[in-house]
């Protein structure tokens, strides 16, 4: 999974977002070890300080955890990535609805729009 | 950190005057071999051998003012292109003391000066004949016999002395022309001009006013092996003060005024 | 003490032009900040002044306590915007020149980074084509363990390719207890890599941020806002 950044907001909060999304996603599992700051900065061509920011502020919000010797880790607790994981979805789902009311789409057609195209996606 | 801009300076010409000196003996070898050595010397001399003569005679007399060419170009060459030319980047960047970089160009560039010399010298004995090689010796024990083995020590010194001032003035006069923000060449020619005007003006101020402490002025001066060697020794102190000056406000410049450009 | 580079007041001029204009300006370790603005703006004549390439008019410079001189050069990496590789050595004899006099070179990393670029050590710097030539510059530069490095346009003349190498190299590079000053007019590309940003306009500093306070601010990418600040 590429890291994705957008020129509109702070590179510092689009990272925890990427990395909320790829522990989502389970690219890092839970419980595995986070590659080190350089490393990650060089994958995401970042400034290793704003990396290193963003893992802070991870941290900071319990989904990683570091020790003193051996580096740095996604947390084991499920309960917490399901947490991130709906907030991030809520988050879809904000963005989604608020395009569609742009559209001129009434909350009633919204949801079954929806529905039919889940049909249609499972088939 | 001398030591090894020292080693830089010389890799960097070295390419230069090797191959020169080595072709400039190597002709001077094959004139004297068809000067000396050739068996139809005394009989008449074929046109064809005539013209193999001409020819190694020109190209050593070529080269020979190659090397005198070659040695004063690069003196030039080598303090404005490597000091101020794009060079100037990586050499003023290098943790030396500016003072160091102009000492090792002076020391190389003398190095050349004095090797060209020699070797063009050496190229000279192997072209004369044997019987006028003696003249050479005669030269060295006319000094002896006129000033003593003091001699010796005054006239290499007046000849070192004039060399490092004469390698000194083409920098301080580049690095004075550095100082105009255009037509920097051309105001390095003029301020080399300038210097050579000071510098003579010095000699016509100083010499004068030492010959009267050896003999009046207003009596016709008997010249005497000593007053000579004296005199010697007086122009080239001139010389060494005056290099020691350029020496000095080089190095200001280009330690307060460097505008790399 | 953290900083590295500080500048009082610093000016230069040219004749009558000013190309710096009472530069006052701090910088810490551990920061990569980018020196922006357009072609003219004073990015160069700040950077050589800190190389001692030029002299200050008034003001002054001091890096880790040092005006520049022998002290600053030992540990000041400088990247200059012209080629100043000479014509007849090979890259091998260029890079035992820097291990020669810089005592914090590392050939091996350079050598390294000859094989990355397929660069032969072998070869003269005079058949190098210009780009290649830059490369071998910025290998120079990057090898040394330096406390400060300053890199003006290492991303100018460049293919896309070699770009972001460069950036990869800046960052791999990157150590806490250096700082990186970089110039550049191409700030799309650079802008994710830099701590800070600071704005150059007729030699004198119109804006000095973090990238993410600027993004936060304006809402807009460092390169946006640079088009505004600039717009002819």
């Amino acid at each position: 999974m590429p890291w994705e950044l957008k020129n509109d907001r702070p590179i510092y909060a689009q990272l925890i977002e990427q990395i909320e999304l790829k522990i989502c996603s389970g690219v890092y599992t839970p419980g595995s070890r986070l590659p080190s700051v350089r490393d990650l900065a060089r994958e995401a061509s970042v400034n290793p300080n704003t990396m290193q920011r963003a893992l802070a502020k991870l941290e900071e919000d319990g989904l990683l955890y570091s020790t003193r010797t051996s580096g740095r880790f996604v947390t084991e607790d499920d309960n917490m990535i399901y947490q991130v994981k709906s907030k991030l979805a809520q988050e879809q789902m904000r963005d989604f609805l608020k395009n569609m009311r742009q559209l001129g789409f009434e909350n009633k057609e919204i949801l079954s729009m929806l529905k039919t195209m889940l049909e249609e996606v499972k088939q | 950190m001398l030591a090894k801009l020292l080693k830089y300076e010389l890799k960097a010409t070295a390419r230069w005057f090797m191959p020169l000196y080595a072709a400039l003996v190597l002709f001077a070898l094959i004139s004297r071999f068809l000067l000396y050595n050739d068996p139809f010397v005394k009989n008449e001399a074929t046109g064809f051998l005539q013209i193999v003569r001409i020819l190694s005679m020109s190209v050593y007399v070529f080269l020979f003012v190659g090397i005198m060419v070659v040695t004063f170009v690069v003196i030039i060459q080598r303090f404005y292109k490597s000091l101020l030319g794009d060079e100037g980047y990586l050499m003023f960047t290098l943790p030396v003391q500016t003072w160091k970089h102009i000492m090792s160009k002076l020391l190389i560039a003398m190095l050349w000066n004095l090797l060209s010399a020699v070797v063009g010298l050496c190229s000279i004995m192997l072209l004369i004949p044997a019987q006028d090689l003696a003249d050479f010796g005669l030269l060295f024990t006319g000094i002896n016999e006129y000033f003593g083995t003091i001699g010796y020590f005054t006239i290499l010194f007046l000849m070192l002395a004039s060399l490092v001032f004469g390698i000194i003035e083409m920098y301080t006069a580049i690095a004075l022309g550095h100082l105009f923000r255009k037509h920097k060449l051309l105001a390095s020619f003029g301020m080399y001009i300038g210097l050579n005007t000071i510098s003579q003006m010095a000699f016509i101020l100083i010499v004068p006013f030492f010959l009267n402490t050896i003999g009046s002025l207003s009596e016709p001066l008997h010249i005497t092996p000593g007053r000579l060697n004296t005199l010697i020794l007086i122009t080239g102190i001139i010389f060494a003060v005056l290099a020691a000056v350029c020496y000095i406000v080089t190095n200001i410049i280009l330690k307060r005024k460097l505008n790399l450009e | 003490m953290n900083t590295i580079l500080e500048c009082k007041n610093l000016s230069k001029s040219f004749g009558s032009t000013k190309a710096l204009d009472g530069i006052n300006l701090t910088i810490e370790k551990g920061r990569i900040v980018g020196l922006l603005g357009p072609n003219g703006s004073g990015k160069t004549t700040f950077i050589k002044i800190c190389n001692e390439l030029l002299t200050p008019t008034s003001g002054e410079v001091r890096i880790n306590g040092f005006t520049p001189g022998v002290e600053t050069k030992k540990i000041v990496s400088y990247l200059p915007e012209k080629t100043y590789l000479n014509d007849w050595m090979k890259v091998s004899q260029i890079i035992r020149l820097f291990q020669d006099f810089y005592a914090d070179f590392i050939p091996e990393k350079a050598y390294d980074m000859l094989k990355r670029l397929n660069i032969d050590p072998n070869s003269r710097l005079k058949t190098l084509s210009k780009g290649t030539k830059e490369k071998v510059q910025l290998i120079l530069v990057m090898s040394r363990d330096a406390q400060l490095y300053l890199l003006d346009e290492p991303i100018g003349g460049v293919d896309p390719a070699a770009r972001d190498y460069i950036l990869d190299t800046i960052i791999s590079n990157y150590n806490e207890n250096a700082a990186v000053i970089l110039s550049t007019h191409l700030i799309a590309d650079i802008e994710k890599v830099l701590d800070d940003i600071i704005f150059l306009k007729e030699g004198q500093i119109v804006l000095n941020k973090t990238v993410d306070e600027v993004r936060d601010e304006s809402g807009k990418s460092v390169d946006a806002l640079f088009r505004e600040v600039f717009k002819c």
